[in-house]
């Protein structure tokens, strides 16, 4: 049985979309298309540009426009947003219908999803107040960074690495054919890509107890959107030819219609058209209009209590993961690094370069993983604790992965949210400075062992490593005011595990870029 | 809509193959080097290895000389000048044969940097192998870069070189487009059933090999040359810089004597080497810092022997061939000729004037050393 033509025309919009999301992900490598937005869903929740702005103190209009195009069509016909974009909403569409077909889901019992469904109010409130506070709360619960996290490190990097190998199968095969192909290229590692799919897949092992389950109960994007959708134009009508079957009431992903079909919550409802399509007497409709509905509840049981108790959790969270790293302080200058974060930091928090200053970085930062897609070298990693709890997920370069290329800005061009400042490359080797290459003259093989070496000169960009005499042997010798920590000695040194040159966050340089993120830097840049 | 999907094992491992081998198609499409030029005749014995016969190829004695300097011209020039000097390219490749070219394009440094081959040099000597009858599919561009291929490729304008003539540029990151090679005759780190090299198979296959070095100041091994080159043609280069099995008794010279040793291993692949003279980094190098112009010496330096290219590329250079450590070490196991006036040279290296001018005696070859590190191993 086909599905009716608005139904079929959602399914065909969100594989559209979902394609168009992957398609972005997988383009989003150097050499970077010109003039792609490949940043572009995550501009389009609202939720990021505004936690990001709250905890910035600051307008970012790079951020702000394309959420504020879906806040406007939130507004104008409810979410839409939920039901056809969202490629988190659509992947569990996806996976409920792969691999939940069988699943026969229970009526649902609209009281006990009250009782539920504000809990995703109570974390939107939450994350406000941390962002209020200066905290970057999208990494654990913005389900657009949390997509694009989870496709780049659980997805893309396996799919890339098979096909690297098959590549590799291939390639002498089809050479002895007089066909060439490039060999595969280096497989990409993202570390921590247990722990991404660990909560990934939380999300989507929920829908097993309930359909959209993450979206009904727990999404503060969609809390967000549900606050907007106050009066949509776009509103369920049901024709007295009603038989009280309760098939919608049964088929809806929402759980959102009650009374035997004859109510709805519109704003749990994401106009998925799964209601019109399986009324077998076509009762239900969605007409355009602004008249008053009798069927439509657009309570939101929002309830001050919740509300307040949102807040005090926000505020707990981000005391608590704070306190974890010894850095308690909120108040005081963001761009000023304060001692006891300078002192505990951890050396091998080396942040891409045009990062912002750490804790303006912390907070906007919206760790979505764009930045480790791109990276040609894939020396940029989600961090566990080297940031801190509160720097979980978010970039550091890992030398003995790789290196922060000389002549490459890509990282700053795929940001979305400006933690990476857009840079020009000329201006990229004498405004950052990432960290400080120091040798260990212990495993060091000319100082040690008095063998020749000097790979960590021969490969310094910077020319920051110079081969002396030294006691009647040659050795290498760092020059601190030309290194950049860029890594590129501590990647090819031949001592392994552990390199005999090793790159640390000691005495790194963090400006801001003067000219600032232009409106549309995402889309333009160099 | 409700597609009754009932699915047998068979019906798994087929749709799971199509999955997988799909996916890796798309990548391996997406990504293709070298746009495939003709329809691809097929070739006798397609097959792994040594299968395929050989076409044999042109022998040194066929050649006018044994080695040639060209000077004082433009890039494209000088090719054709050296290879005509040389008795033209048709005397050493014949259609139909494989032919792999290896550049040096380590770095992402600009033509004119000296830090990379000029892309001008590489781009007039695959035209000359195409006019001489070999078709595109049939040459292989290999480097095994130091920065990230893409980055370097596109820098050194190799990248467009190879893609205005259909070539392949093949990326030698992977493993795979490796063979492990015994060690021959005359090794000392190399040893038979010990260390093996890993060797490009794309050259090592090839019946025609072309090493396309620059000539260029090198902080570890004074210059880098020819010789120097072909470590862009293994796996590992790391494990040449005094690995833990190293020789104790060979000191601080181990890293000269493994190069000798893979000249060794390779020179009977080696039908010629083309040292890139025109742009010449005369310091901070093999890299050199950004936006420093290379010396412009407009010579190309063309042979069969790869130490007598190092060397006369020495003397171009400014530098007494014996001060070059990996020079003088294959010159003293016997790996080819040190003195250029010994073989049966276009020009005699003495009488090249101008501001390249070579060391006429050894004297004046300190002072034009950049670092001191040849002094010792020489």
């Amino acid at each position: 049985m086909p599905f009716p033509p608005t139904r079929r025309l959602r399914w065909l919009v969100q594989v559209l979309f979902l394609i168009g999301f992957v398609v972005l992900l997988d383009i989003t490598v150097v050499p970077l298309p010109e003039g792609l937005p490949t940043d572009l869903y995550l501009r389009l929740s609202p939720l990021n540009g505004l936690v990001t702005m709250l905890a910035r103190r600051e307008i970012l209009y790079t951020t702000l426009l394309p959420g504020l195009a879906t806040l406007l069509i939130t507004a104008l016909f409810g979410r839409v947003f939920c039901g056809w974009f969202c490629p988190m909403g659509t992947t569990i569409d996806v996976f409920e219908r792969l691999a939940l077909r069988r699943r026969r889901y229970p009526l649902p019992d609209p009281k006990r999803l009250d009782r539920t469904r504000p809990i995703k109010y109570v974390l939107l409130t939450g994350m406000l107040a941390a962002a209020l506070l200066s905290f970057q709360p999208a990494a654990f619960l913005d389900p657009i960074s949390m997509v694009h996290r989870s496709y780049i490190a659980v997805v893309h990097g396996p799919i890339h690495n098979l096909a690297q190998d098959a590549r590799d199968v291939a390639y002498r095969p089809l050479r002895a054919r007089g066909r060439r192909i490039q060999p595969g290229a280096a497989p990409r590692v993202y570390h921590l890509n247990a722990v991404i799919l660990a909560m990934w897949g939380t999300v989507l092992g929920l829908s097993a107890v309930q359909k959209r389950f993450w979206c009904r109960h727990l999404c503060p994007l969609g809390a967000l959107l549900a606050l907007v959708a106050h009066l949509p134009l776009l509103r369920r009508r049901v024709a007295d030819g009603c038989t009280h079957c309760m098939r919608c009431e049964r088929d809806c992903k929402m759980g959102c219609i009650q009374e035997k079909g004859r109510s709805y919550r519109s704003r749990e409802c994401i106009l998925c058209y799964n209601c019109e399509s399986i009324c077998p007497v076509d009762a239900v409709s969605f007409p355009l209009g602004a008249g008053p509905e009798p069927g439509r509840d657009s309570s939101h049981q929002l309830g001050r209590r919740r509300l307040l108790g949102g807040a005090a959790a926000g505020v707990l969270w981000m005391v608590g993961v704070r306190t974890s790293v010894g850095h308690a302080r909120t108040a005081g200058r963001s761009d000023l690094p304060n001692q006891l974060e300078e002192n505990t930091k951890s050396p091998r928090r080396i942040r891409p370069p045009g990062a912002l200053p750490e804790r303006q970085f912390l907070q906007t930062c919206i760790r979505c993983g764009e930045c480790m897609k791109v990276c040609p070298t894939n020396a940029l990693q989600p961090a566990l604790g080297e940031g801190g709890l509160e720097g979980l997920f978010t970039p550091i370069l890992v030398p003995r992965i790789g290196h922060c290329e000389e002549r490459c800005n890509a990282c700053s061009r795929v940001c979305p949210t400006g933690a990476i400042q857009n840079f020009r490359i000329e201006e990229k080797r004498d405004k950052f400075i990432l960290g400080k290459a120091s040798i260990n003259r212990s495993t060091c093989r000319p100082w040690y062992g008095g063998k020749k070496c000097s790979i960590c000169d021969e490969h310094c960009s910077y020319d920051a490593i110079d081969t002396r005499m030294i006691d009647g042997a040659e050795r290498p010798v760092v020059l601190e005011d030309k290194c950049t920590g860029c890594g590129i000695c501590e990647r090819m040194c031949p001592v392994t595990p552990v390199a005999a040159i090793e790159v640390s966050a000691r005495d790194e340089r963090r400006p801001l870029v003067d000219e600032g993120l232009s409106p549309l830097s995402g889309f333009t840049s160099q | 809509m409700r597609v009754p999907l009932t699915i047998c094992r068979r019906d798994f491992l087929k749709r799971a193959t199509a999955l997988v081998g799909g996916g890796a198609l798309l990548g391996v499409g997406s990504l293709g080097c070298g746009k495939r030029s003709g329809n691809g005749a097929p070739q006798e014995g397609a097959g792994g290895s040594g299968t395929r016969p050989r076409v044999a190829a042109a022998t040194a004695g066929s050649l006018a000389y044994d080695l040639v300097i060209a000077r004082k011209a433009p890039a494209a020039e000088l090719v054709r000048l050296a290879f005509d000097q040389l008795g033209g390219m048709d005397k050493l490749v014949r259609p139909g044969q494989q032919v792999c070219l290896k550049p040096n394009m380590a770095w992402a440094r600009e033509k004119g940097s000296g830090a990379c081959t000029n892309p001008d040099v590489l781009g007039a000597v695959i035209d000359l192998i195409l006019q001489a009858g070999v078709a595109a599919k049939d040459i292989v561009v290999f480097e095994h870069t130091r920065d990230a291929f893409t980055t370097a490729a596109s820098f050194s304008e190799i990248q467009a070189v190879c893609d205005a003539r259909r070539i392949a540029l093949v990326n030698g990151d992977s493993q795979q487009v490796y063979d492990a090679q015994e060690a021959p005759e005359g090794t000392k780190f190399l040893k038979p059933f010990g260390e093996n090299e890993e060797v490009a198979s794309d050259l090592m296959e090839a019946d025609v090999v072309f090493n396309m070095p620059v000539l260029k100041q090198h902080s570890a091994t004074g210059l880098s040359m020819g010789m120097k080159n072909l470590m862009g043609a293994i796996y590992n280069p790391r494990r040449y810089h005094g690995g833990k099995d190293a020789d104790p008794d060979s000191g601080s010279q181990e890293l000269d004597e493994r190069i000798v040793d893979l000249t060794v291993l390779l020179k009977p692949k080696l039908t010629l080497t083309v040292l890139d003279a025109t742009f010449v980094l005369r310091e901070a190098g093999p890299k050199g810092d950004i936006g420093t112009p290379g010396d412009e010496l407009q010579t190309l330096i063309v042979g069969t022997d790869p130490v007598a290219v190092d060397s006369a590329g020495a003397q171009i250079f400014g530098m007494a061939p014996d001060k070059v450590g990996h020079v003088k070490a294959a010159a003293d196991r016997k790996v080819g000729e040190m003195d250029v006036d010994k073989l049966r040279a276009s020009d005699r290296l003495a009488e090249i004037d101008g501001p390249a001018g070579p060391a006429k005696g050894q004297a004046d070859a300190d002072g034009a050393a950049p670092t001191d590190s040849s002094d010792k191993a020489g």
